[in-house]
């Protein structure tokens, strides 16, 4: 939220660029345009999907009951109450309550690395099935033309996300270190506002994979 | 106060559209399944970006960015669709990925199904 008050710059070197809400302006257009090229990294990858679905609709029908639903939509609540953390840390830190804001980044934190426990069953879940990616493939009870398709696309989708989740995780940590350190205030808070948009990406992404991978 | 209840708002709405895209999910509609489960998808994000991305807050650059994204997403899997629908099925990539042609499958013969050679007259 652009602020009147007079503040320190979004990074101290940005002082001679025009006035604090200005400065903030660009960098929320410069972490938009960031996330729009990570957008367009997953958009490569659901392509694929969309386009391997259309050749094989009955595989990627049946996928899906390969898959734990139990888990995956496990996750889908993990994510996104951990996105409601994140959003009322914001909140928070708008208000001077640096240390609650440092509390509930850590709880997304923590939520981030339930997430990847929970996916973690269900990648050693498939390990053991032989239900891996590209010629590794060796799910016997899905033994289809397509089906290592499915399973490949599955592991690389689901695994760059948990990369990012990966990032996503140590960003936050690091804000909540900051928020707790005082490093933020009513009218300076535009890094903690960018490392959260960073995350809900990642619940973003997820919230297609979901359906994708393990509902329709 | 009041924005943290926003929050709040917007997160049960969240959690609320998660369980019907679930419930939806589990009468197994078909393609109008696939169609509502997105639908669902993009109007959760819709809710992120605008009230937790702070995209309702800053108006311009942001939203015309957002805009374009999903513009851009939309030709790309819509243009790759679009062609390979229209494509003659003899064109469509079979893939080198038959499973009798894996050699951690070798072994797996006996469950993979296999037409019958016709019968002679």
């Amino acid at each position: 939220m652009p602020s009147d008050a007079p503040a320190r710059p979004v990074v101290p070197q940005a002082g001679h660029f025009g006035d604090e809400p200005a400065r903030q302006g660009a960098a929320h257009m410069g972490m938009w345009v960031f996330l729009a090229s990570e957008v367009m990294l997953f958009t490569a990858l659901f392509t694929a999907y969309a386009l391997y679905r259309l050749a094989y609709p009955e595989v990627f029908r049946l996928g899906r009951t390969h898959m734990d639903v139990t888990l995956g939509t496990l996750n889908t609540y993990v994510l996104v109450s951990s996105s409601i953390l994140v959003a009322l840390a914001t909140v928070a830190v708008r208000r001077g309550r640096d240390l609650m804001a440092g509390a509930l980044l850590m709880g997304a934190v923590l939520l981030g690395v339930c997430f990847l426990v929970i996916k973690g069953a269900e990648y050693t879940h498939h390990f053991h099935d032989k239900a891996l990616p590209g010629a590794h493939y060796a799910f016997t009870k899905f033994a289809i033309p397509g089906a290592n398709l499915y399973f490949t696309l599955y592991w690389l989708m689901t695994g760059i996300h948990a990369l990012h989740v990966v990032v996503g995780m140590g960003v936050l940590s690091v804000m909540a270190f900051r928020a707790m350190g005082g490093s933020f205030n009513a009218a300076y808070h535009t890094p903690l506002e960018l490392g959260g948009m960073y995350w809900h990406l990642v619940d973003v992404v997820w919230l297609f994979l979901w359906p994708l991978l393990y509902l329709v | 106060m009041a924005k943290t209840k926003g929050v709040l708002l917007v997160g049960v709405g969240l959690l609320a559209l998660t369980t019907l895209s679930y419930l939806l999910a589990q009468q197994h509609l078909g393609r109008p399944g696939l169609v509502l489960a997105l639908a669902i998808a993009a109007t959760k994000v819709g809710l992120i970006a605008f009230f937790y991305m702070h995209l309702s807050e800053r108006p311009g650059g942001p939203r015309l960015v957002f805009a374009t994204s999903f513009i851009f997403v939309v030709i790309l899997v819509g243009l790759v669709l679009a062609e390979a629908s229209d494509r003659a099925r003899p064109t469509m990539p079979p893939g080198p990925f038959q499973p009798l042609l894996l050699p951690a499958l070798q072994g797996a013969r006996e469950v993979t199904p296999h037409r019958e050679p016709p019968r002679g007259p």
